[in-house]
């Protein structure tokens, strides 16, 4: 004899009518002397038939005309569409090797560059820049060497001269 | 594996379908099918026309709204034409066309969710249980064929995803179990079983719909 899980399994189609015969004379002999079961299946029976006459909902006006219309410039084809190259799965696929190298050349290019490259003295690269000039009319190169304590007022003074000062 | 060229002939043994007398015909679908593919996309008006109707009902069920449910299913029917060269026929092309519907509807709904946790709560949520107050006594009523309908989507929309697409293929849209199980892509066990689980959790949600049914019956 049949359990009440065993059962269960026969219950929806019994509730819309397509319970074979076979099957059908089983699940008559358990519901004989089973009341929970007889309810599920009056719950399977009526659900169904409630549900079957569901009022349909209408299909707004122009519906395949609109379809049609925005199929655009989709033509079904065996071969893949230049649409499909901007397919954003298709670019991930594709690139996140790509990312991932040159992410880590990267860590590793700057890794080596923060330690060959020292701290930049700003007092020296001033102290290294000298206003030459080569003659009188000319500014030519110019060599300035000056200090941190020189002020600007000062440098602006070498700037007006042409002839050649060499500051410390 | 791709289709052959041979297999979309229409005269390819596996568009031909068999009857139990032994008489052969023409899948129909296949034949429009067959013709898009060829280049005439003014077939696929055709199966537009023929399943229209069941897929704006099938989103209205799934959406609860009727805007939705027309953006859904135009949604099903752009996308099936996209993927057609994609159509093997392992399924019938209905099935077909019910699992790409599927899956629009459920990314539609996530995105309603989505939409509505930025929003906050909505005065318009209806979680109120439907009364048999709520649903007029006339039969011929329009407005109540309406309400019906509304009621019986809002209490679908109470079950589970898996529960809710299967009760509504089944006993809604009138695909039989094996149909059922090819577009939800599940076994028919499974399928018996969440429909029966799916009618068993609706009977308290539905019950004024099926009293109101009984008494209208019985001419009260």
């Amino acid at each position: 004899m049949m359990t009440c899980e065993q059962i269960e399994s026969l219950l929806a189609r019994a509730g819309d009518g397509t319970l074979d015969k076979a099957r059908h004379e089983q699940l008559n002999k358990h519901l004989a002397r089973c009341a929970m079961c007889r309810d599920l299946l009056k719950c399977q029976t009526e659900i169904q038939e409630l549900l079957s006459r569901r009022p349909v909902a209408s299909v707004p006006l122009g519906f395949s005309k609109r379809v049609m219309a925005n199929l655009g410039s989709n033509p079904v084809s065996g071969e893949p569409s230049w649409m499909d190259t901007l397919s954003w799965r298709t670019w991930t696929f594709w690139l996140t090797p790509v990312a991932a190298t040159l992410l880590v050349t990267a860590f590793l290019g700057l890794g080596q560059d923060a330690e060959s490259v020292g701290a930049i003295d700003f007092s020296s690269l001033v102290e290294a820049w000298v206003i030459v000039p080569e003659s009188e009319a000319a500014l030519g190169e110019v060599t300035l060497l000056s200090t941190e304590d020189e002020t600007s007022a000062f440098l602006l003074d070498i700037l007006r001269t042409s002839e050649a000062a060499v500051v410390r | 594996m791709a289709i052959s060229t041979e297999a979309l002939l229409i005269n390819h043994p596996m568009n031909t379908v068999c009857n139990g007398g032994g008489d052969s015909f023409v899948n129909p679908d296949l034949t429009l099918v067959n013709e898009v593919r060829a280049g005439n996309v003014e077939a696929f008006e055709a199966l537009v026309l023929r399943y229209q109707g069941k897929i704006v009902n099938y989103a209205s069920a799934m959406t609860r709204n009727s805007s939705d449910a027309d953006d859904v299913a135009q949604e099903t029917f752009i996308r099936a034409f996209r993927a057609l060269n994609q159509f093997r026929g392992d399924s019938s092309f209905k099935t077909w066309l019910y699992r790409i519907a599927t899956n629009v509807a459920r990314t539609h709904l996530r995105q309603r969710v989505k939409q509505s946790r930025l929003a906050g709560p909505s005065l318009d949520d209806d979680t109120q249980a439907l009364r048999a107050s709520d649903i007029p006594s006339s039969k011929t009523n329009i407005e109540g064929a309406v309400i019906a309908r509304d009621a019986i989507n809002s209490a679908l929309a109470k079950l589970s995803d898996e529960l809710r697409v299967a009760i509504i293929l089944r006993d809604i849209e009138g695909l039989d179990y094996r149909e059922v199980a090819e577009a939800t892509n599940s076994p028919i066990g499974t399928v018996m079983s969440r429909i029966f689980r799916a009618r068993r959790a609706l009977r308290p949600l539905l019950q004024p719909l099926v009293k109101g049914k009984a008494a209208s019956e019985r001419g009260e």
